[in-house]
């Protein structure tokens, strides 16, 4: 069984309108999610880590291109992580809205959420990690 | 003046009637649709890797978006594809969406 959540959106640049868009995929049985995502800047910049921040905590991992294309004004990146299904659960039960950080040498993108966005998201996140958990 | 409101009630009927966003789907309905089917299946093993890729459609009058199975795939990595499904929304035939969903490797 594969379980694949939808593309995500409401992660915002601090900035303002910079998009973070993330979706997941789970196959039953394994330790680990697949987090694909993409982000926007206006300079090509080359990723190496993905990092979450939640409950004054760093969960930092290994990021991967798909690639990185031009779109418009801005580059548009597509970059992948394994990230630990223990860690995405943590993730969602934190009642403040976390972070998330997409680093690249001395580079660092920075997306936040507003606590309404979180708490509607995060709530129907736990319940889909809780119908995973009953079906493993 | 009865005369121009039936000609703007007939613009707003027409622009309505044949201006509806439409998309593909198995099966149709007027007020909702959200509808999942397959579009392609591969001989190929394995689908741990999933990627998606959408168009939009508002009031029948802009179309957007990049529904190709080679951006999916190319959203997730895939280079071996096993299976394709669709899923087509429409709203009212207001707003209309069409996703492509590509599993494989």
């Amino acid at each position: 069984m594969i379980y694949f959540i939808k593309p995500f959106d409401g992660f915002q640049g601090v900035k303002g309108n910079e998009e973070f868009i993330y979706d997941l995929t789970y196959q039953l049985g394994e330790d680990s999610l697949t987090m694909n995502y993409t982000y926007y800047s206006p300079l090509a910049m080359v990723a190496d880590s993905l990092v979450f921040n939640f409950s004054n905590k760093s969960h930092s991992y290994k990021t991967h291109r798909l690639f990185i294309e031009k779109d418009k004004k801005d580059w548009r990146h597509r970059y992948t992580a394994q990230v630990p299904l223990e860690v995405i659960k943590e993730f969602y039960a934190v009642e403040n809205a976390p972070v998330i950080l997409v680093l690249g040498g001395d580079e660092k993108m920075s997306y936040d959420i507003s606590k309404h966005k979180w708490r509607k998201f995060s709530d129907i996140m736990r319940q889909i990690l809780n119908m995973i958990s009953l079906n493993e | 003046m009865i005369m121009k409101k039936l000609l703007f009630v007939s613009v707003i009927a027409m622009f309505l009637l044949s201006g509806c966003a439409m998309v593909q789907s198995p099966v149709f309905a007027t007020l909702y649709q959200d509808v999942k089917a397959p579009l392609a299946v591969t001989g190929n093993s394995g689908a741990s890797k999933v990627g998606t890729a959408q168009a939009t459609s508002i009031l029948g009058a802009v179309a957007t978006g990049d529904a190709s199975i080679d951006a999916a795939a190319k959203s997730a990595g895939i280079t071996k594809i096993h299976h394709v499904d669709y899923e087509s929304t429409n709203i009212l035939g207001l707003y209309a969406t069409f996703t492509v969903y590509v599993y494989g490797e």
